[in-house]
């Protein structure tokens, strides 16, 4: 079975790696903490920003319709796209259109979600991803384990040989500097060759019908100011209403994905270029009816800084790919279990519920909250995991009578201190990658019972 | 337009009541003097900063450092004599850019707290130079400044095509996160800040 424990038990085998990864990810999460430190009314800007973002959702229709509008007017054209595969659908018939053979990509989680790459692949289209971290997989054959740090499980000696296999690099090379060169080389050929070139989108402002997109390479610009099609794809939550509002967004994005005060470039797309087509594909994809589920509506307002999966010690010890899905971490194990609770039941459980990632949240997603009630949720529909499910319900059981728990409490205390092995084993699912406390002599209630009860 | 439709009224029938939009944006900027924050935060993103106090000084420094058979496309109101392109004022196609070592473009607003420069097409005349250059040389006026990036989106204006704010030279840190300065757009980012 595909699961988070499975799959994080495989990335557990490495012990180096899972050390080497879980520093890397602290790293950042601690630049985002210095930068975040130098900002006098943080909690402010993450204030406003959560209640732009609640407005966003209390109006979505409309400032949709003033965005399409407004769009319209600037000479681009719109599309909706219900699911992912009306959106593959979209984009392949605008190339068609425009008998484009090949395509440049810029990092968008989105096309990750509806499967882009392969449905046009398939179709005859080549298409490369050109964010380093997205090319790196890609030629990797991997999805991306992160939604800002697509690579970030991969190792320089591993991109190394990726590169001497894919891109004529010399044997042995591991110095990022000479790696990234070579990248810049290989790609600047396709960026010049590119006739048509796909972006995401970071904002969609309804007051002036444009679109944000923040990069630290360039790439997207570089791919969508020489290609006569621009295409850039958004799920329809990215919309925000003014474009007063993007000095709070922009802020806070970079701020907390990566630890920089603003990404190099943050492009402002309003009108296509003489002679080029320009399109935007807004995309449901199961949104609508995450709004209307009043207890998760709350994490539709993520930004995809990326913070919470930098702070999760899940995730740190775990990897990306364990989550099996294109947006991974905190955010990642609500998103998909709402979509697709069949498939992505296990994530919820992903999570230590420590509320770090709600901490770190710019626009206050109660990451860990929600996650809580998902679990609930998914053990009353009865599909947790067995293991775990079937210890749960002894525990409910026992838990819930007084007498019953000390009955339960004094069988467990006693088989804890004659038969440690019956709970130091692999079967309990809570020894797995932890020491079992050691148990102390008398409980609370007995130690109370002697010393404080009697008036000492 | 059936998914329109359908995407649409799901919303309608899905979404809250109604959040308040906040209308409170003033922010405390740390910012004592706004060239100096500038200036630091300018060279924390791995710019090069150069005080000037007349624009002859970008072209002086052009012939004292870079080789006189660098392709130049010097985009400064006043001082087009100075662009190699003046034959060849319409480049329709931008990929005619590849070449262009140094591009010379004047921004119009700096944020002092993350050296961010809002430039315009105007100011760029094609939209692929300031990424598609080796190196970009953006010139900035000390007094167009501001604190915040709050403060710069109270004066842009949004009737250009295409704008953006650049921060300083491209970068990517992908690889273990080392930090590579030169991704896929100019590779150095050098600002002259005329007093
Ligand atoms: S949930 Fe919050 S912290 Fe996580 S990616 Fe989204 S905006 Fe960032």
């Amino acid at each position: 079975m595909r699961n988070h424990a499975s799959l994080a038990e495989q990335f557990n085998l490495d012990e180096n790696r899972v050390d080497w990864h879980n520093k890397t990810l602290w790293f950042v999460r601690e630049k985002r903490d210095k930068q975040s430190h130098q900002v006098p009314d943080w909690e402010k800007l993450r204030e406003i920003a959560s209640k732009i973002k609640l407005n966003v959702l209390s109006n979505l229709d409309t400032y949709l319709m003033e965005f399409e509008k407004n769009a319209l007017a600037n000479g681009i054209q719109i599309h909706w796209a219900k699911d992912a595969e009306e959106h593959n659908e979209i984009v392949l018939s605008i190339l068609k259109d425009h008998q484009v053979k090949y395509m440049v990509k810029s990092k968008s989680m989105l096309t990750e979600e509806c499967h882009l790459n392969e449905y046009l692949e398939k179709n005859g289209i080549e298409v490369t991803d050109t964010d380093l971290g997205e090319r790196i997989v890609q030629l990797a054959k991997e999805p991306p384990s992160h939604v800002v740090l697509p690579c970030i499980h991969k190792k320089k000696e591993e991109i190394g040989e990726i590169f001497h296999k894919h891109l004529n690099a010399p044997e042995g090379l591991s110095d990022p500097q000479q790696l990234t060169e070579i990248a810049r080389q290989d790609l600047r050929k396709k960026f010049l060759q590119s006739q048509a070139a796909l972006t995401g989108i970071n904002f969609a402002v309804a007051e002036t019908g444009e679109f944000v997109v923040c990069t630290n390479e360039g790439n997207a610009d570089m791919g969508t100011h020489l290609a006569n099609v621009h295409i850039a794809c958004m799920g329809l939550e990215k919309i925000i209403p003014k474009r007063e509002h993007l000095g709070i967004f922009l802020r806070l994005l970079a701020r907390s994905g990566t630890g920089q005060s603003i990404t190099t470039y943050s492009s402002h797309f309003r009108k296509p270029r003489a002679g080029q087509d320009m399109h935007i594909i807004i995309v449901d994809n199961g949104r609508s009816e995450h709004l209307g589920k009043e207890k998760f509506r709350n994490s539709l307002k993520c930004i995809r800084c990326g913070a919470c999966f930098n702070t999760c010690p899940v995730y740190r010890r775990s990897g990306g790919h364990s989550y099996h899905t294109a947006v991974a971490g905190p955010i990642g194990s609500i998103l998909n279990p709402i979509r697709n609770r069949e498939d992505y039941k296990d994530l919820p459980f992903a999570s230590t519920l420590c509320g770090s990632c709600t901490n770190v949240c710019p626009v206050k997603i109660d990451l860990h909250n929600q996650l809580y009630e998902l679990r609930q949720e998914i053990i009353a529909s009865g599909s947790g995991e067995s293991i775990k499910g079937f210890s749960m319900k002894m525990m409910a059981r026992s838990l819930s009578n007084i007498k019953k728990y000390e009955k339960f409490k004094r069988t467990v205390k006693w088989g804890y201190r004659y038969t440690p092995f019956l709970l130091k084993n692999k079967i309990n699912p809570w020894y797995k990658h932890r020491e079992m406390p050691e148990m102390p002599k008398e409980s609370f209630k007995e130690w109370y019972q002697k010393n404080i009860s009697d008036g000492k | 337009m059936g998914s329109r439709e359908d995407i649409l009224t799901k919303i309608k029938k899905a979404k809250p009541a109604e959040n308040e939009l906040p209308t409170d944006f003033s922010f405390i900027s740390t910012a004592e003097n706004l060239l100096e924050t500038f200036v630091a935060a300018a060279q924390s993103n791995g710019s090069q900063v150069t005080l000037i106090e007349d624009e002859k000084e970008i072209i002086n420094y052009i012939t004292e450092n870079i080789a006189s058979d660098e392709r130049i496309i010097f985009n400064i109101k006043g001082f087009e004599d100075e662009n190699e392109e003046l034959e060849d004022q319409y480049i329709n196609d931008p990929h005619k850019l590849e070449s262009v070592d140094v591009a010379v473009i004047e921004g119009s607003i700096g944020v002092a707290e993350n050296a961010a420069v809002w430039i315009t097409e105007n100011q760029m005349k094609y939209r692929v130079l300031p990424f598609i250059t080796q190196h970009l040389f953006v010139m900035l006026k000390a007094d167009s400044i501001v604190p915040l990036l709050h403060d710069a989106y109270k004066i842009t204006k949004v009737e250009d095509g295409f704008s953006l704010f650049i921060s300083g030279p491209s970068k990517t840190a992908d690889i273990e996160q080392s930090l590579v300065i030169g991704a896929h757009g100019a590779r150095s980012h050098h600002l002259f800040i005329l007093k």
